[in-house]
């Protein structure tokens, strides 16, 4: 009896010293501070997938990575400034499948992404399910439309912010943490 | 002379024809280029020309150094001929396995599933994917095979990337109904085509560009 009942407050214990280090890794106390307003000088990141948005021989990140869906004039991204890689890389691993493997991550200024006449504004995901405190969105001003191709001006502005999109790839995929290079 | 070249000749292509099965086929897959330094084949071929033409030379002429001379400039043109050969057989090939390569990856992407980009994407439109083979069709071979890259929307659509080391750009867009693109060259201002309508003469004036970059 006594074996039984030290071996559940060890359970016990381990459990709770995993629950607080899954909270700080997760959901950082500077999120309580969180501006409204996404200064220039922010370090936005995007999820990418590989082989849907990485050309497989030449590196290169394509153009869809930034590409909303049908209905929509936005695609979401995080404010890397105020989170961790780690935290960014636990929701990319739930978010990926056998058609799309976790690459790593685009990184690009917010400066950049004004200067491409596109905005991004914050809209932190508070839902339960899908929390997210860092949530953004990068607003290309033109509403996708099913099977229609973009105007040519409008590509050519998502081109742009490929361009100034420093990519990192993740060494470890499969590791929980995050083992590329330091996002810059 | 003259019986010699067309005896050689004759040899060639069909040496040529029965290797084409083989070994062309072989180092295109492998080395993805044919080189003719490189083709044992070939070069026991040339050599064993040569010597030929210079055997029948030696029995015709009986003078050995216009023989050699001969002989040489036989076997030069010869060597001409096969580099020709291999060309146009590079060409060809090249042209090909793009060509069908692109169509397949085309017609993978309309099997996608819906949200394949995690981000509520579609699969590629039928519409779109008709309209992709049909414009790469129109632009012609030289200018499909050398498409840098291309992918599928999520919103259905497909897009074809050329570029070039100076970062020039043609960047385009294949709908359910009609094709937009724009191209940056260093020398001039961006141009934008939108809207444009698959046929003859709009697919005439992309391959233009394409064939500038």
């Amino acid at each position: 009896m006594k074996r039984i009942l030290n071996y559940f407050l060890r359970s016990l214990k381990r459990f709770r010293r995993q629950s607080i280090f899954n909270f700080s890794e997760t959901v950082s106390t500077k999120t309580l501070n969180l501006p409204s307003e996404i200064s220039n000088t922010e370090k936005i990141a995007r999820f990418v997938f590989s082989p849907i948005n990485v050309n497989p021989n030449t590196g290169k990140l394509k153009s869809n990575c930034y590409k909303p869906p049908s209905g929509y004039d936005e695609i979401s991204v995080n404010r890397l400034d105020f989170t961790s890689a780690n935290f960014l890389k636990s929701i990319a691993l739930k978010i990926q499948n056998t058609n799309r493997n976790y690459f790593g991550f685009g990184v690009i200024n917010a400066l950049d992404i004004r200067n491409s006449d596109s905005e991004v504004i914050y809209t932190p995901k508070r839902e339960s399910t899908d929390y997210n405190p860092y949530h953004s969105d990068i607003k290309i001003g033109y509403t996708v439309i099913a099977g229609e191709e973009l105007p040519a001006e409008i590509s050519n502005k998502i081109q742009k912010l490929v361009k100034s999109t420093r990519l990192y790839k993740d060494n470890n995929p499969e590791l929980t943490n995050w083992t590329g290079d330091e996002l810059l | 002379m003259d019986n010699i070249e067309i005896l050689e000749n004759d040899l060639l292509i069909n040496a040529l024809d029965y290797m084409n099965q083989y070994d062309f086929a072989n180092n295109v897959r492998e080395n993805k280029s044919i080189g003719l330094r490189g083709n044992i084949v070939l070069t026991s071929l040339l050599i064993g020309s040569s010597v030929l033409a210079q055997a029948n030379d030696f029995k015709n002429y009986q003078v050995f150094d216009n023989t050699t001379k001969e002989s040489i400039e036989c076997s030069q043109k010869i060597g001409n001929e096969i580099s020709n050969y291999v060309d146009r057989i590079n060409h060809l090939n090249k042209n090909f396995n793009s060509k069908y390569s692109i169509i397949e990856n085309i017609l993978s992407f309309k099997s996608l599933n819906n949200n394949w980009d995690g981000f509520n994407s579609i699969p590629l439109e039928i519409k779109s994917a008709s309209n992709a083979i049909k414009l790469l069709d129109l632009i012609g071979d030289d200018s499909s095979s050398s498409v840098k890259d291309f992918y599928p929307n999520p919103n259905g659509t497909i897009t074809f990337e050329w570029y070039n080391d100076q970062d020039e750009t043609i960047f385009l867009e294949i709908g359910n109904s009609t094709f937009s693109y724009y191209v940056e060259y260093n020398s001039i201002e961006t141009k934008y085509f939108n809207k444009q309508v698959i046929n003859e003469e709009n697919s005439k004036l992309l391959s233009t560009f394409i064939k500038a970059i």
